[in-house]
């Protein structure tokens, strides 16, 4: 586990598992092999990523790192440097 | 449909791209602006005046709203609110201006023409998108060069959307090297060959059409009716502003300025959520980002009650009239009833055949979005009738 402390003591995770987790959560919603899942994902790939699809990924991804992105950031959570991007931005303003 | 096609826009962006690349003098922002102010003021004439000091009261209040919660955290939060209240109040203006259609009766105060902001969808959706860019952060003090080219830039005003950010982060074009480099490209030429083919088209559709019924609907049997209402009047709409906005991307390029794509092969898409994902895709964009992706619309009912508000908004950016209000709830009931399907096919409560939705999805599609043209005068034939 690539975990550190910052200087409050909490843990913060490296990008690298933030991106391993947000890959398994597209994978869960989407029903992707792991193979998949490791490929270049995005809105559009795989086919269920619409914009109905994209909510729902949202609600899943907050739940699975305890954020709450702003709503002017939902429309940009469209591929998975987006998303590593904005959970470590939401981690360092909670 | 031909009249309605912006044919003086369409010189204007030709001539003022060809001015560009030939004089190295109009590559910087001066040179730009000029052009830009000419092209204003040849599309909307003596509503130009208005249509410039629309943009600059919404640039002063922008300005001063930076000035006030600069530099402070706890007062973003206030810059939202502020941001966000502006563009409800230009919202209400817009709707309430084209329900009492104000620009047939006309709006002269101080001697200009205020009457465009009403009827102009673009110039509505373009100061909605850069006041929510301000209030979420996304752009800065926005400098009034900068902001004056966007708004007042040939390509953009009938349309695609192109917001602030987009044309901020593309800043550079004014560098000489890259202005014309695109343009002298197979791949333009192609593009620009592509999109006057499709507008080309059509207009030949759109023609056909008027002769078809130059004397009227009565008479027409009804075969010919069906063969217009689900084939050629789509068609034509399509064909031509796919052609026009693709028309105004290749000529953004000579500007060095690039556009979104605004159309993507709608028709024949497998759903309703797909065809409005590909169809006038910069304006679909900002009823999606900025009601579609709020945690309200998500929760069970408000997902559908979210879905019939945003498509009675849509109705209202068409026009605000009842025809376009009934075409933007028919979609909303349309959009409510594929989700609940989808929810439903999620939940494995019915199980579909693939192979026949693969048929049946595009084809109920297409028949629902021509239905969706048609009925909306049928209705209001019936109601007025009662």
């Amino acid at each position: 586990m690539s975990q550190s402390y910052d200087q409050a003591g909490s843990v913060t995770q490296s990008e690298a598992e933030i991106e391993k987790r947000v890959r398994s959560v597209i994978a869960e919603m989407f029903h992707l092999s792991p193979q998949e899942a490791e490929g270049q994902l995005g809105m559009g790939n795989p086919a269920g990523w619409d914009s109905l699809g994209h909510m729902e990924l949202v609600i899943q991804l907050e739940k699975e790192f305890g954020v709450t992105f702003p709503n002017f950031v939902l429309a940009d959570l469209v591929s998975v440097p987006a998303i590593v991007r904005a959970v470590r931005d939401s981690s360092a303003s909670a | 449909m031909f009249e309605s096609i912006p044919i003086v826009q369409i010189l204007i962006c030709l001539i003022s791209g060809a001015l560009v690349i030939s004089f190295s003098f109009l590559r910087r922002a001066s040179g730009f602006l000029v052009l830009s102010l000419l092209g204003i003021a040849l599309v909307y004439r003596q509503l130009a005046v208005g249509y410039v000091l629309i943009n600059v009261i919404v640039l002063l209040f922008v300005t001063s709203l930076a000035r006030i919660t600069a530099n402070s955290d706890a007062k973003r939060r206030l810059r939202w609110r502020w941001s966000c209240a502006a563009l409800i109040a230009l919202v209400v203006a817009f709707i309430v201006g084209r329900w009492y259609q104000i620009e047939t009766k006309g709006l002269l105060v101080g001697g200009i023409e205020w009457s465009l902001f009403s009827v102009d969808m673009w110039l509505l959706l373009r100061l909605v998108t850069f006041l929510w860019e301000f209030g979420s952060g996304r752009i800065a003090q926005p400098s009034l060069l900068t902001f004056a080219i966007w708004t007042c830039m040939p390509f953009t005003v009938f349309g695609p959307l192109l917001r602030y950010s987009q044309f901020e982060s593309q800043l550079p074009f004014m560098r000489e090297a890259e202005v014309a480099r695109a343009v002298y490209t197979r791949t333009w030429v192609l593009n620009a060959l592509r999109a006057t083919a499709l507008l080309v088209c059509g207009i030949t559709l759109s023609r056909l059409h008027a002769t078809m019924f130059a004397s009227g609907t009565q008479g027409v049997p009804y075969w010919i009716k069906l063969l217009d209402s689900f084939g050629i009047s789509p068609w034509s709409f399509l064909l031509t502003w796919w052609g026009f906005y693709k028309l105004m991307e290749c000529l953004a390029l000579m500007w060095s300025v690039s556009l979104p794509p605004s159309f993507n092969a709608p028709f024949g898409r497998p759903n309703i959520s797909e065809f409005w994902a590909n169809w006038n895709m910069t304006a679909t964009s900002v009823f999606r980002d900025y009601l579609f992706y709020t945690r309200w619309g998500q929760q069970r009912v408000n997902l559908y009650l979210n879905t019939l508000i945003i498509f009675f908004l849509v109705g209202l950016w068409h026009g605000a009239n009842w025809y376009w209000v009934i075409w933007g709830m028919l979609h909303g009931i349309g959009f409510c009833c594929f989700i609940w399907y989808r929810h439903r096919r999620a939940s494995k409560q019915f199980e579909t055949n693939g192979a026949t939705m693969r048929i049946l999805g595009p084809i109920l599609t297409y028949v629902f979005v021509c239905s969706c043209w048609i009925l909306p005068s049928r209705i209001l034939k019936v109601l007025g009738q009662i």
